[in-house]
């Protein structure tokens, strides 16, 4: 074989893996990231009927998932939850009235970046601001280390209230290159084959609608907030305690972090919202006891003392209500109320959120 | 600019491919050298163009003074002595790595031992310092010793901007590199070896995006986390970086070799199936070859010539200096001093087994032994402080305790009950760095190709021009390409 020929041969074969990969990813989409797929699309679409969806994959992105809810909620939104997967239990039931309205649009590790964009994005379709917004402050909130890459396809959302709250002209991109790359990546390659085995190798069935929450897998109710699965629902507390125990000694997410980044952005943030007369209320979401004591004799991690210090000096002096505590000693919490590690269950905000429905607010 | 990223493989290395040819076909020879001297800039620049001057003044010092050495062959009267201004460029040289790259090192080793406060400088390294210092060290010696003349700035800066070998090596010599750029048939596109380099360059992407970066989050996550270290999950780590180190730095390599074939220029081979080697004398002429010829012609010779008589021990405590100094050369930290050491240490013992001893050990036994010994010196190598690889070498060790994962607990405890006297721990943090049951796999993975198959060179070597090698080249560079989106460094860029 000449040399020439062998050197397009072994362009024709890159060529061809190359666009198989990107075509099968486009034409799969198992997480709707290129177009609105029957995946997150029968979730949209069930969750603004008011039903209860059982959820096929949990680990989709929960960042398109809010924005379509968003665009196709045609009533007015007065109460909004913008936090990470930490403040995904928290319902409407827990402090409201039935007549009010109320969505979750936590989305599992946001960034403030995503918090700003889900509020771009809500300004856009309900012409108009919430009334009121609760925000989970997760420590990592403040660690521009780990969070800023995650959920980047609402970039240019981002970038509207950026300009809006800072009146600079970033310019979007013209096209997104994140959703180019996506789609030639092995990453997702592998999803979309799992994606594939499951459905119909295993014979999964996607996204059903169901009316218990003592469902096996995650749920996912009309208000937006989310249900884990029964295993970890019942788990027993010995796992419960070695898994606190693991994220202690190890959290990813906390890695690399010796100080407060973000600050003045997230001021900047806040500030935008109340001057719009936004009524914000800051929810600090508790930690495992094991978890918690851990996390404080650690180098790193124990910068969640000075987070918590910082934003209820900041809270004080802005007249924000902060519900909640990272030291669970406070709340009185245990093994049982929690899933893991970090992840309380329903019954925590419920309890934290009384003090709010107690307040008449 | 990083091999591993879009912008230089499908954009910065073809532009370079076809405008280089093209300009030697319209034979504008010196308007190709300043092509490639210009993208090689460039490419260096991508990084921080703040450190363009650096390099440049490094290149202009250094010919200077090789042409003023060079003249004195010519006879000329000059006011100062060619050893003289040899090491007036040999101080220059090694004062421009020691400012960027030891002060502060310097300085906190200085306020402890006298308490004194010098602040930090906090002096940012720039890149590929290390290399391009040594590389114009040895082109100083080799003028300084009549070996090489160049009389052309433009050639003398090619050899050492040249962009596949600029950031990370192979370091090379003037008289290995500059015959090739100057030969006509090296100014032509040559298929065969476009076929060598694109097979090896596919290799090394492969090796480096998809061994090396998944093998990188297991070994970070741990070093990273090494207070909670126990055993099994410590022997991981090690592990994981010892191969991630290989299949890093090899992959570099690989794809260096293969861009810089791609212009008909042939590197030197850096790495020979380094973990196949069964002592530490063989495994130091397989690893870093270019480094490992680098220290003994130019520190350990020079320190060996200048006994008057040379005994056993005497150059054994070379070795042992040598490596010292190449550790350190490595990076400012004692960690680094230790790793030399150690790795001096086990050469000095290698030659002292083979020439005091008649007994030769068992080949497996052999190569066991030094797989192990590297493993750990790498774990010194790594870590960022000395704590942290006494925490990673206790785990080892088995004394930070045994821990395993959660779910085996009702098997042991059933099952193996007698392992409960050795006070086994059980909770998930060996999930959360990274480690799965995939895990264990991956590692056999690698062992069995780092020990059992041909490496890329003897692979390149041999290669066959069929549809076969076609196919695996282009799958490799496809599965690789594929991946880019979560570019990372290479390690051998930090040094």
């Amino acid at each position: 074989m000449p040399a020439k020929k062998w050197v397009k041969f072994f362009f024709i074969v890159f060529l061809t893996c190359v666009n198989s990969v990107a075509i099968f990813n486009w034409r799969i989409d198992s997480l709707g990231l290129f177009k609105t797929n029957a995946y997150i699309g029968k979730i949209v679409n069930e969750v603004t009927n008011n039903k209860i969806v059982n959820l096929f994959e949990k680990n989709f992105n929960y960042g398109i998932l809010r924005k379509e809810i968003i665009q196709n909620t045609l009533h007015k939104v007065d109460w909004i939850v913008l936090g990470s997967s930490r403040s995904m239990a928290l319902r409407k039931r827990f402090f409201l009235k039935e007549a009010d309205t109320f969505q979750n649009y936590s989305i599992p590790a946001a960034s403030l970046k995503n918090y700003m964009a889900i509020v771009s994005i809500f300004k856009d379709y309900q012409k108009t601001l919430p009334e009121n917004v609760i925000i989970e402050i997760d420590p990592t909130l403040f660690n521009t280390l780990n969070r800023e890459d995650k959920n980047r396809f609402l970039n240019d959302d981002y970038i509207r209230l950026l300009n809006e709250i800072t009146g600079q002209v970033i310019n979007k991109s013209p096209f997104n290159i994140d959703f180019i790359k996506k789609l030639y990546t092995t990453d997702y390659l592998f999803t979309n084959i799992e994606f594939l085995r499951k459905r119909y190798i295993s014979g999964f069935e996607i996204n059903t609608v169901t009316d218990t929450s003592d469902y096996l897998g995650y749920l996912i109710e009309p208000d937006g907030s989310r249900h884990y699965s029964l295993a970890q629902k019942k788990a027993s507390s010995e796992i419960v305690e070695r898994q606190a125990v693991a994220i202690g000694k190890f959290s990813p997410l906390m890695g690399g972090f010796n100080e407060l980044a973000n600050v003045s952005m997230f001021e900047l943030f806040i500030q935008y919202l109340t001057s719009h007369d936004v009524n914000v209320i800051f929810y600090l979401p508790p930690y495992h006891p094991i978890t918690y004591d851990l996390f404080l004799k650690h180098d790193t991690y124990k910068i969640i003392a000075e987070v918590e210090k910082y934003i209820l000096t900041y809270a004080s002096r802005n007249d924000i209500v902060v519900l909640g505590s990272y030291d669970p000693q406070k709340l009185h919490l245990v093994t049982t109320d929690f899933v893991d590690g970090v992840h309380t269950q329903a019954s925590v905000p419920e309890r934290i959120f009384k003090e709010l429905k107690e307040r008449g607010k | 600019m990083l091999f591993n990223s879009y912008e230089f493989v499908f954009v910065l290395l073809p532009v370079s491919f076809f405008v280089y040819f093209y300009l030697n076909k319209k034979k504008i020879v010196i308007a190709s050298k300043i092509w490639l001297v210009f993208v090689s800039l460039f490419f260096y620049g991508w990084w921080n163009i703040a450190y363009l001057p650096l390099i440049l003044i490094s290149i202009s010092f250094n010919y200077f003074i090789s042409q003023r050495m060079n003249e004195f062959d010519g006879a000329k009267r000059q006011y100062l002595s060619k050893k003289t201004l040899f090491q007036i460029g040999l101080v220059f040289n090694i004062s421009l790595l020691g400012y960027f790259k030891y002060m502060d090192f310097f300085i906190q080793n200085i306020n402890l031992a006298v308490g004194s406060e010098i602040p930090l400088l906090y002096l940012a390294l720039p890149l590929a310092i290390s290399f391009f210092t040594l590389q114009q060290i040895a082109y100083l010696v080799d003028s300084y010793e009549g070996l090489v003349k160049e009389k052309n700035f433009l050639n003398y800066t090619i050899f050492v901007v040249f962009f596949p070998q600029l950031i990370a090596g192979p370091i090379v010599h003037h008289k290995e590199m500059m015959p090739q750029f100057s030969g006509v048939r090296y100014k032509v596109k040559n298929y065969k070896n476009i076929v060598m380099g694109l097979f090896i360059f596919s290799i090394g992407l492969f090796k480096k995006a998809i061994i090396a970066d998944t093998l990188a989050v297991w070994a970070t996550n741990g070093f990273d986390n090494v207070e909670t270290i126990h055993f099994i999950m410590a022997w991981f780590v090690s592990l994981s970086y010892t191969f991630q180190l290989y299949f890093d730095f090899s992959g570099y390599t690989d794809m260096a070799m293969g861009a810089a074939l791609l212009f008909n220029i042939r590197l030197p081979q850096n790495f020979n199936s380094p973990y196949k080697a069964t002592g530490m004398i063989d495994f130091w002429k397989r690893w870093h070859i270019t480094l490992t010829n680098f220290i003994t012609t130019y520190i350990y010779m020079p320190i060996v010539r200048s006994f008057e008589k040379l005994t056993f021990h005497k150059a054994m405590l070379t070795t042992i200096v040598t490596f010292l100094i190449a550790g350190l050369w490595h990076g400012a930290s004692w960690t680094f001093v230790v790793f030399g050491g150690l790795n001096g240490v086990g050469i000095a013992a290698n030659h002292y087994w083979k020439k005091k001893t008649k007994f030769k050990l068992n080949r497996i036994l052999a190569w066991f032994l030094t797989f192990n010994f590297v493993n750990i010196t790498f774990v010194f190598f790594r870590a960022r402080e000395w704590d942290d690889a006494i925490k990673i070498l206790n785990g080892m060790s088995g004394r930070s305790g045994f821990t395993l994962p959660g779910h085996l607990a009702n098997i042991i405890e059933t099952k193996l009950p007698f392992l409960a006297q050795y006070n086994i721990q059980y909770d998930e943090s060996i999930h959360n760095i990274g480690i799965t049951p995939f895990t264990p796999f991956w590692v056999l993975f690698v062992i069995i190709v780092v020990c059992y198959k041909q490496n890329s060179i003897e692979l390149m070597d041999s290669i066959k021009i069929n549809y076969h090698t076609a196919i695996y080249a282009g799958f490799l560079f496809a599965w690789a390409a594929l991946s880019l989106s979560n570019v990372s460094e290479f390690l051998y860029f930090n040094f």
